[in-house]
């Protein structure tokens, strides 16, 4: 496509790209592509990174939770482009806002309407989302035993917006994000979830749930697990956390630097090493080092 | 696996003191008794039985004898499951509540 693409907030955006991009997600979903994202979010969740490690995997835990996000978000990008070139990147959902629109109540936003990505699980009907363009979608679901997905049937995604037990009943505020941005290292020793930085901060291990593990404990059902691309609605989470990150790292000239730079820091989360788990080693820029510049991965923020 | 002294010198004695209170606790928890099995929790959830069995950086989860869970341990008391991967827990006992439950919810299958 010409030009960068430019991701824009949901909520800004008009009926008719909502619609088309709705359309498009339909569209990987029919013909098995969107699975495949699934499958590898939850294989990244449980690949120990260093190997053997017990607190970090080679998506989340670690320095590589920014990183290999971005590059799944990229990826998932190009794919909806490619069903429809008019879509002119993935919007984010600026959940840090919900605190001051529809008087405080999160579940009140157009997110959730059936003109955008459906609303909150029915709980007559095991909390399944009965309506909005995904009403009909089967989730994929981690078998334990034996380490296979499976469909799951009946049909429809599952949320418990703010009420799921193992969930949380608040969003992140703008509060969390300017806390997260008074961090101005990206990470450091032990590169865990007890490290002090913006990395840790964001994504949500210090003191207790926060940012993005508070926003995926809020959806509740579909979104607490492995499986949580499940739910269409953790790209538009992951695009705000990419959006934060993204404005973090323009907080200095040059851009904030991602840590550890190798050769320093444990293996698979260090600058030069390479993201496991996404969709093609040969097509998606996939050094960690390669995720950091936005400008070379072609697209910006609005 | 750890012998039981190291297990106890790695939980400290609050956590022990936390396990402990958990009825149906099996094994006494003496530092002398270095031959006896690592501490473990029993309890029943919405019907199942459970068995958690406790190391320094571990613990394994059986339900009804036939289902297996792994958990991550790091510290004194913060536990990690991947079939939960965004919330640590302090308590293991509600960790395996919230996950039977989403596998009632069918989230997963354990």
């Amino acid at each position: 496509m010409a030009g960068p693409r430019r991701r824009f907030d949901i909520l800004t955006l008009p009926a008719q790209q909502i619609t088309q991009l709705t359309n498009a997600f339909n569209v990987l979903k029919t013909n098995g592509t969107y699975d495949g994202f699934i499958r590898r979010h939850m294989t990244a969740a449980m690949t120990p990174t260093p190997a053997g490690s017990t607190q970090t995997n080679a998506a989340h835990c670690g320095p590589t939770f920014l990183p290999w996000h971005r590059a799944a978000l990229w990826e998932l990008e190009t794919a909806l482009i490619a069903v429809d070139p008019t879509i002119t990147g993935i919007p984010y959902w600026r959940w840090e806002n919900e605190a001051s629109l529809n008087a405080g109540n999160p579940k009140l936003s157009a997110l959730w309407t059936a003109v955008y990505f459906g609303g909150d699980g029915d709980p007559t009907q095991g909390n399944r989302v009965v309506n909005g363009p995904f009403a009909t979608w089967q989730a994929l679901i981690w078998n334990n035993t034996t380490h296979t997905f499976s469909s799951r049937s009946p049909a429809g995604l599952i949320r418990r917006l703010g009420r799921d037990p193992a969930g949380l009943t608040t969003l992140p505020n703008q509060a969390q994000v300017t806390d997260a941005n008074s961090y101005t290292t990206y990470d450091g020793a032990p590169y865990d979830k007890t490290s002090a930085s913006f990395r840790n901060r964001v994504e949500g291990w210090a003191s207790t749930s926060r940012m993005h593990n508070q926003v995926h404990r809020w959806i509740g059902g579909d979104m607490l697990a492995g499986t949580s691309p499940n739910d269409p609605v953790f790209w538009l989470h992951h695009a705000n956390v990419d959006r934060i990150w993204w404005a973090w790292q323009r907080g200095a000239t040059p851009l904030r630097p991602y840590l550890p730079a190798s050769p320093s820091g444990p293996i698979g989360q260090r600058s030069n090493d390479r993201l496991v788990g996404l969709l093609r080693s040969d097509w998606t820029p996939n050094l960690v080092q390669d995720i950091g510049n936005t400008t070379n991965l072609g697209y910006e923020y609005v | 696996m750890p012998n039981r002294r190291s297990v106890l010198l790695g939980m400290g004695g609050a956590a022990v003191a936390a396990i402990v209170g958990v009825a149906g606790v099996k094994g006494r928890q003496t530092v002398a008794d270095a031959a006896a099995p690592d501490p473990s929790i029993t309890f029943t959830y919405k019907g199942h039985t459970i068995v958690v069995t406790l190391n320094s950086s571990m613990a394994m989860v059986n339900i009804d004898g036939r289902k297996q869970v792994h958990i991550d341990r790091s510290g004194l008391q913060r536990f990690h499951s991947h079939l939960l991967p965004f919330q640590d827990y302090t308590d293991p006992r509600r960790m395996i509540r919230d996950i039977i439950d989403i596998e009632a919810a069918r989230l997963v299958i354990l």
